[in-house]
């Protein structure tokens, strides 16, 4: 039984790039809220902000041109946005915890695996020696990688793509966070290692009631492991809704196009749908909707006004004018 | 049977490629950092035409007007702007002609170096197995032995002189060159256009020549300028202990030496062409850094 | 790693043949010998007799082949100058040039690699750009004239420090820092550069991901990774410091070996040229192949190509 508690409320998130050309809007008002014990897909294509976001909420956007410059992040009660540096040092890695796209690049090459995952757990636990590799062990059968004692002393170039994401999900996990970011988790692997690696995501959230954000701009995934869905369009939620709903019922034009373009196994198509043109410069964003000019259905509102954000169904939130 | 020119026509791919290659080096020249730039050409025009516009003749000097400082230190005049050398002889146009000894050994030395290099690294990196094996060593071999050592060694048998010089160090200075091209020879090979080059039927030289050499300009270009500067301190090292240029033909090093005994006396006759060297070698180094930058922005080992 | 170490020895040993009969061929190559050894007027048949009992009428690979024995044994000959075992004066010199070595290394280490890392973790302030106009100007100056001009600096204007000599630290900063002067920029270059490039990568982000404190990212998880192309400049360099001793021991009047082997080319004393090409080539080669052991420790990835 899922708990009614806000693991995380975003609240109109603004985060800007301040560079010689201008200023990047990358997330310009974002809002979504997580439940306890719930996965949140963000979904959406390269450069709509989702990254971003993400590492907003733990605050490492990069330096110097990146900065929060707007509204707020509660977890568990708390706004990230008020806490300090070492505040947050001691958040990170604890109490959120983030997997990246690209498991070879993300583990240190010149360490062992059991190092790296050992040092999750000596900072923010204070055990050491024996106690951190049983610990490490542990963890390590946990996300299901045979032989622990063996593999805890390999670097992480002789294990496959597979094995270094599950490490890298050892780490992650290592310190029973309340809160799991795993940005792109499951790209930079073949198909039948991805289903492995979202099965043992969910098993994990099942046992010890671990919230998530999964970023993603793979709908397949979405459907696979995700609970309530936000779609991301030019660093603004166009929709947001149960991932039922998603699927069944979308409304944003920009919701529907996506999943015309997922191929279906059922139908035959002479070319797969592709939705044309490109996302908006965030530079100088229109001031209208937009998605517009790619949009098949514009209207008279369109043009000249940012559509506001309306109910549609239980849970159901989109942006559009013509959402009907 | 096409050949392989009728298909590399039918495909354009030569030509794009030279295309984009000189496309590239003329873009890249845009916004070249100024100051090196203009002290570079300011010395080379020097080694060009230094003979010409100079006022004192480099190689006399009047006993009298011996050890003259500079013009803005008492003694001195502006008849001699930088002073005077031990034998009378006139700082700043010793100073000008020297480039040219500088700059002409430099140049040649990096064309020369480059060339064995390139040769080098093609035929190890392309044709590996025992080929690759016996430059590798070989390159091994040349990179272990001291460089100025061997070269004294060598100019010692032989005998001082400029082109003596640009031979031992052409011959001594082509290794660095050979093995970070033959890094970039392997990669390449593995590039569909050379697998295509070869499914066309072009033979090995071809392949090497037309289609892996021009790919690797870029960074011979890079490496030819960082090292030009190397070479006109390991030239200026050897005049320095009298077995590079012989006198009376000046040379930034020799004057160097020529005012050791002097420093308390005279500090301008050291100082002077140890600047000159300087700027020269700092400003090929930046211009070389630039070029790096701007042709390659991967290119990080060096 | 046994395999590794094994085969970067066997290319180390055939390094040094491959060196010492490049070093055989220069000194056939210098002159006879027996010309020079023999008094001013001798007759022909004399210096046939004097190259016939120095064993010089033999072929040349019989030639060779004597050299390389007696080489192994550590029997190098004697001076033409001072008829003493080459390899007795050579020990005598050697320490003193390994003692200058090991200071400019040291300076170059200390002042370079340190300034370096700085500069990159403090990209874009002022540090920055002092280090980057340091690792300029240092690569450009040639290092004799900087020795000169410290000489004229120190000794000559302020009377601060002796211009040559052994003894106390004064004798040795000098030629230390000339030495080391071109080595301080490369490192300083190259550490700004390694580091800038690690402080990019994924992994780091991880670590501050994982909460780590900055001064551990840096020291513990940039620094290790960042080490390996410095290291591997150091070596390379190495053999530009061997090169570089010469023309400093002759500023500075330094003892070493430097100074023994330009001294020995001018005095035409070819079996000392030689045998100084060949060892400290050799050094050169065992330097390499220490440096590319250790660098399979710091890097496993290279271990186990």
């Amino acid at each position: 039984m899922k708990s009614t508690r806000n693991i995380l409320e975003v609240k109109d998130l603004q985060t800007h790039f301040f560079t010689r050309r201008g200023v990047i809007k990358a997330v310009d008002g974002v809002s979504f809220t997580l439940r306890e014990g719930e996965t949140l897909g963000l979904v959406g294509e390269s450069g709509c902000g989702k990254t971003i976001t993400s590492l907003s909420i733990i605050r490492l956007v990069p330096k110097p041109a990146g900065r929060i410059v707007g509204g707020e992040i509660i977890f568990d009660g708390e706004d990230l946005l008020d806490k300090d540096e070492r505040e947050m040092r001691e958040i990170r890695g604890k109490r959120i915890s983030m997997i990246l796209q690209d498991p070879m690049t993300s583990l240190n090459p010149v360490f062992t695996v059991g190092e790296q995952v050992a040092e999750s757990i000596r900072i923010h636990q204070k055990i050491k020696g024996r106690q951190v590799d049983e610990q490490v062990k542990e963890m390590l059968r946990l996300v299901g990688i045979p032989a622990p004692e063996m593999r805890m002393r390999n670097y992480p170039h002789q294990m496959s793509g597979g094995m270094r994401q599950r490490i890298v999900a050892a780490i992650a996990l290592s310190c029973q966070p309340q809160l799991l970011i795993a940005d792109e988790p499951t790209t930079a692997l073949d198909v039948t290692i991805q289903a492995q690696l979202l099965r043992l995501l969910k098993d994990i959230q099942t046992q010890s009631n671990l919230s998530m954000i999964v970023i993603t701009h793979d709908l397949g995934i979405v459907a696979k492991v995700c609970d309530r869905v936000a779609v991301m369009y030019a660093g603004r939620i166009v929709e947001s809704a149960g991932v039922r709903d998603i699927f069944n019922n979308p409304r944003h034009p920009y919701t529907q196009a996506l999943l015309q373009s997922l191929p279906k196994l059922d139908s035959t198509v002479d070319r797969l749908y592709s939705i044309e043109g490109q996302p908006p410069d965030l530079l100088n964003p229109p001031p209208g909707c937009r998605f517009r000019p790619r949009c098949g259905k514009v209207g008279d509102r369109c043009d000249g006004y940012y559509p506001e954000q309306v109910q549609v169904g239980e849970g159901h939130y989109v942006s559009c004018w013509q959402h009907d | 049977m096409a050949n392989s020119q009728q298909v590399g026509e039918m495909l354009n791919v030569p030509v794009m490629r030279r295309r984009a290659i000189w496309a590239g080096m003329t873009s890249a020249l845009r916004g070249v950092p100024i100051f090196p730039a203009a002290i570079l050409a300011l010395f080379i025009f020097f080694g060009l035409f230094g003979r010409l516009i100079v006022t004192y003749d480099p190689n006399v000097g009047a006993l009298r007007d011996s050890l003259t400082p500079p013009f803005w230190q008492a003694g001195g005049s502006t008849k001699h702007l930088l002073g005077t050398d031990p034998l009378g002889r006139d700082m700043l146009s010793r100073i000008v002609v020297g480039a040219s000894t500088s700059l002409q050994v430099g140049f040649f030395v990096v064309i020369i170096c480059g060339f064995i290099g390139s040769v080098f690294a093609l035929l190890s990196g392309y044709l590996g197995g025992w080929v690759d094996i016996v430059i590798m060593r070989l390159t091994d071999i040349v990179m272990s032995m001291p460089f100025l050592i061997v070269a004294l060694n060598v100019a010692a048998i032989v005998g001082p002189g400029k082109y003596n010089l640009i031979l031992i160090l052409g011959l001594m200075g082509w290794a660095g060159y050979a093995r970070i091209l033959r890094g970039e020879v392997l990669r390449l090979k593995e590039s569909y256009f050379v697998r295509l080059a070869i499914v066309a039927g072009c033979s090995k030289p071809r392949i090497m020549v037309r289609h892996i050499f021009p790919n690797i300009a870029n960074t011979l270009v890079i490496l030819a300028t960082l090292n030009l500067g190397v070479i006109i301190i390991a030239e200026a090292s050897l005049s320095f202990l009298g077995l590079g240029i012989p006198p009376p033909t000046p040379a930034w090093g020799s004057m160097i030496s020529d005012g050791r005994s002097y420093l308390g006396l005279a500090w301008w006759v050291s100082t002077f062409p140890g600047i000159a060297l300087f700027l020269v070698v700092l400003s090929s180094n930046l211009l070389g850094d630039w070029l790096r930058v701007r042709l390659d922005p991967k290119f990080r080992q060096l | 790693m046994q395999r590794y170490i094994l085969i970067r020895v066997a290319q180390a040993l055939l390094c040094v043949v491959g060196i010492s009969i490049i070093v055989f061929l220069l000194s056939y190559l210098s002159g006879d010998p027996a010309v020079l050894l023999a008094p001013r007027d001798a007759s022909k048949a004399q210096v046939e007799e004097i190259r016939h009992q120095l064993g010089l009428d033999k072929p040349i690979y019989e030639q060779y082949w004597k050299y390389v024995s007696g080489a192994v044994r550590g029997d190098f000959g004697e001076s033409l100058r001072w008829k003493t075992p080459v390899m007795k004066i050579f020990l005598e010199r050697f320490p003193n040039t390994i003692q200058l070595a090991l200071a400019a290394m040291a300076l170059a280490l200390v002042i370079g690699v340190p300034t370096g890392v700085l500069s990159a973790v403090k990209a874009g302030t002022w540090f920055d750009s002092f280090g980057k106009v340091f690792a300029f100007v240092g690569q450009a100056a040639p290092s004799f004239w900087l020795g000169t001009m410290l000489i004229l600096l120190f000794s000559v204007t302020l009377r601060l420090l002796p211009t040559s000599g052994m003894g106390s630290w004064r004798n040795i900063l000098m030629p230390a820092f000339a030495l080391g002067w071109y080595l301080m920029a490369a490192l300083t270059r190259m550490s700004r550069s390694a580091m800038l490039d690690v402080l990019d990568s994924e992994y780091i982000k991880m670590a501050r991901i994982k909460g780590v404190p900055e001064v551990w990212v840096i020291l513990k998880h940039a620094l290790r990774n960042a080490a390996i192309p410095v290291v591997t400049l150091s070596a390379m360099q190495f053999v530009a410091l061997l090169g570089g001793t010469a023309i400093i021991e002759m500023i500075f009047n330094w003892p070493g070996v430097g100074k023994l082997i330009v001294d020995a080319i001018f005095a035409r004393d070819y079996p000392v040229v030689q045998t100084i090409v060949l060892i400290t080539s050799s050094m050169v080669v065992f330097a390499n192949l220490l440096v590319d052991i250790l660098y399979g420790y710091i890097d496993p990835r290279i271990r186990y190509q």
